[in-house]
Parts: C-alpha cells; sequence; structure tokens
C-alpha cells in the first residue's frame, strides 16, 4: 500500500499516514488512565495516553485533550488521575474535557484528578477551557486550580479562561480556584466544595478583576473553624473588581461568624450579585456579605429566612 | 490500475457536535443531549450568518441557547 501524508486514504484501505483525529488548526489528543499509554502517539482512542500530563507536553495551542474516567471503586469512588500539571503559553487556548460513559453526562463530572504537591493544576494559559473535571485536592495539595496572572513573566495568562460542569474540593487544607484577576473568565455550573483556604479566589490585592461571570455555581462544606475572610466562597481579596457578575448561585452552608460568603473588599467595585441563595439566616450586606462600595448591586437574593438580603 | 484518494483531514469533526458524535462511538459522551441540540443549533446558525463550518462552541454557550 502506498503511504501518504496524514487525512489520504488509499481506497479500500486503511488509514495510512499516521494521526486519524488531526485537523488543520487543532490536534485531538486522548487520554485514558486505565488502557492507555505514554508511550503512545495519543491522537486515537485506542492509541490513548496514560497521563493527562503527557498528552499536555504534546499539546499546542488550540488542540483539545478527551479524558477518559478510571474504574469506580466502591467505597472511594472514581478512580484518580494522581499527576500535577503546568500549562503555559505554549498550551493557549487548550481545552481539557472528561468524557463520561455513555447516558451519564447529567450526572456530572466523573473524571477524578489530584496531586499529591502543589496545584493539581497551575495554569498560566492565556483562555484555558476545562469540561467535566473532578479535581480533588489532597491533604498534601496547595489546591485544585490556579490560573496565573501575577508577575511579568505571566501577565495577562488568566485571560478568557472558562470552566463548565467541574467539581473544585479543596481539601482540609487547600484552595479551591485561585484566579489572580484578569479578565473575562467565566465559571459555569461548576461544584465547590470543603475548601478550607478558600473556594473560589477571584482577584488578589494587587491585581484586579474584570468582567468575570459566576453562574449557576454550588459551595458547599466550607470549613466552620476558622474565622478569616480567606475561607470565603467568593474572595476578591480586597482587590477592586470591575463588572463582575455573580448570578443564580447557592450557598450551600452557614456562614461561620466574621466570616464572609462572598468578600469584595476594594472600594470601588462594579458589578452585580442576582438571584443566589445564602443558606444561613439574617445573612447580611455587613456581615456576611461585603460588596466593596455602592456600585456592586445585589438583587433578588434570598437567605435561609425567606428574607431579601439586602 | 488507478488509485482513488480520498482526503479526509477533519474525520474527528470540525464542530464540537460532529466531535462529540465520534467521541460517543469510542468512549462516552462529553454533554447532554439537550446541550448538543443547542449545539448544533448554534453551528448552523454560524454557518448561516458568515458561513463558518469549523467552530468549537461549548455547553456555555448552549446555555444561552433557549
Amino acid at each position: 500500500m502506498s503511504v501518504f501524508p496524514d487525512g489520504l486514504f488509499e481506497y479500500g484501505g486503511v488509514p495510512v499516514g499516521g494521526a486519524r483525529y488531526t485537523s488543520p488548526w487543532a490536534t485531538h489528543w486522548f487520554v485514558d488512565g486505565v488502557d492507555g499509554s505514554d508511550a503512545n502517539a495519543g491522537k486515537k482512542p485506542n492509541e490513548a495516553k496514560a497521563t493527562v500530563d503527557a498528552a499536555v507536553q504534546l499539546a499546542g495551542v488550540g488542540d483539545i485533550i478527551y479524558v477518559r474516567p478510571k474504574t469506580y471503586i466502591v467505597g472511594t469512588g472514581m478512580g484518580r488521575y494522581t499527576e500535577q500539571v503546568t500549562v503555559d503559553l505554549a498550551q493557549s487556548n487548550l481545552s481539557i474535557i472528561g468524557v463520561s460513559y455513555p447516558n451519564n453526562s447529567e450526572f456530572g463530572a466523573r473524571l477524578a484528578w489530584t496531586s499529591t504537591a502543589g496545584f493539581v493544576l497551575d495554569s498560566s494559559a492565556p483562555a484555558l477551557h476545562l469540561e467535566n473535571l473532578h479535581f480533588f485536592a489532597g491533604t498534601t495539595a496547595i489546591g485544585s486550580l490556579i490560573l496565573r496572572n501575577n508577575a511579568a513573566t505571566n501577565t495577562q495568562r488568566n485571560d478568557g479562561c472558562t470552566m463548565y460542569g467541574c467539581n473544585f474540593k479543596g481539601g482540609t487544607t487547600g484552595n479551591g480556584v485561585v484566579i489572580q484577576g484578569g479578565q473575562a473568565q467565566r465559571i459555569i455550573n461548576c461544584h465547590f466544595h470543603h475548601a478550607a483556604a478558600g473556594q473560589l479566589t477571584i482577584a488578589t490585592p494587587s491585581v484586579s478583576g474584570v468582567n468575570q461571570h459566576i453562574r449557576n455555581c454550588v459551595f458547599c462544606d466550607n470549613s466552620t473553624s476558622g474565622t478569616t475572610v480567606a475561607e470565603t466562597d467568593i474572595n476578591a481579596g480586597g482587590a477592586h473588581v470591575y463588572s463582575l457578575l455573580i448570578e443564580r448561585c447557592f450557598f450551600n452552608h452557614v456562614v461561620p461568624v466574621s466570616t464572609f460568603y462572598i468578600y469584595l473588599g476594594g472600594t470601588l467595585c462594579t458589578g452585580l450579585i442576582a438571584g443566589c441563595f445564602f443558606d444561613d439566616a439574617d445573612v447580611s450586606t455587613t456581615t456576611d456579605i461585603n460588596l466593596g462600595g455602592t456600585n456592586m448591586r445585589i438583587v433578588g437574593c434570598y437567605d435561609a429566612s425567606n428574607a431579601l438580603v439586602a | 490500475m488507478a488509485n482513488i484518494i480520498i482526503k479526509r483531514p477533519d474525520i474527528f469533526g470540525k464542530t464540537r457536535s460532529e466531535q462529540e458524535e465520534n467521541m460517543r462511538k469510542e468512549w462516552g459522551q462529553t454533554m447532554t443531549d439537550e446541550n448538543l441540540d443547542k449545539i448544533k443549533f448554534l453551528e448552523k446558525k454560524a454557518k448561516e450568518k458568515v458561513g463558518s463550518i469549523k467552530n468549537f462552541f461549548t455547553p456555555i454557550d448552549a446555555d444561552e441557547v433557549k
């Protein structure tokens, strides 16, 4: 049989010339922690890599990585990918997508991902897109996910990052998600739980967030033992954040004294909190929600007393 | 004997819905059937309006379809 470049077939024969799944503008990579091997090329489901990092090392701008869940273990849950992965400018606009078994994607992320140290996923890649992933920060991990934007070498490296249908468990010492300010991130249909050092940080004291959108998210089981602002569900760290939109979120826990569901802190914040429910009685914008000035609005939000939060 | 060459550079899918349908043949699914329908709708509209035949809509975009 003649050998042709990628994508050329000889009539009546099998695909020749290598990658079956290449395309002109992106490469699709496949990761299978059960049946894959890092020695594989990673470009077909039946020649998948075994680790996410092996695929990331080969991925370029705009590529897509599909990751298959590991085997379910009774009493433990879904088997976990245990690896810390770093993505950088060379992987900007990368998508990492968890695959569910047929007909059960409605039940949420089936792919579990943890690490033994550092953040599970450490990103300096603009426009990173995450879907259907369950981040599980172990006891020795710092947190689930960090989107960096804090130094000359990675300025605005977290602009345009999006996450959809992901779960983030911070662990007894860790963070959920840390976004170091930046612009136009979207956090949609995500679930945050048990992050002792804070569930979702959207800015740092030195870097503002702009045009960030948090929608349909659930925050629950945060630490009830501490009293610091760092344990806030959504925390801007005292920075000014602009055009922030938080809508239809459920804060499913009682907030400890001196701790906030939402803490913005900066006095020039602008944006809207709409249609949220806070599962504690007598929630106020003094002790439980810090709006960061008078240009951050809150409308249509209720607390556990069915009282309108204002 | 002449060989017939068929060029198929985009077999896994030029769009998210094509990729999703191929993925379902191999491993499983990455979105609900409802979101898949919505993404097909978005791709159809993109093709009609600007002629785009290769794109990558996500469920974030699908959520905006009512």
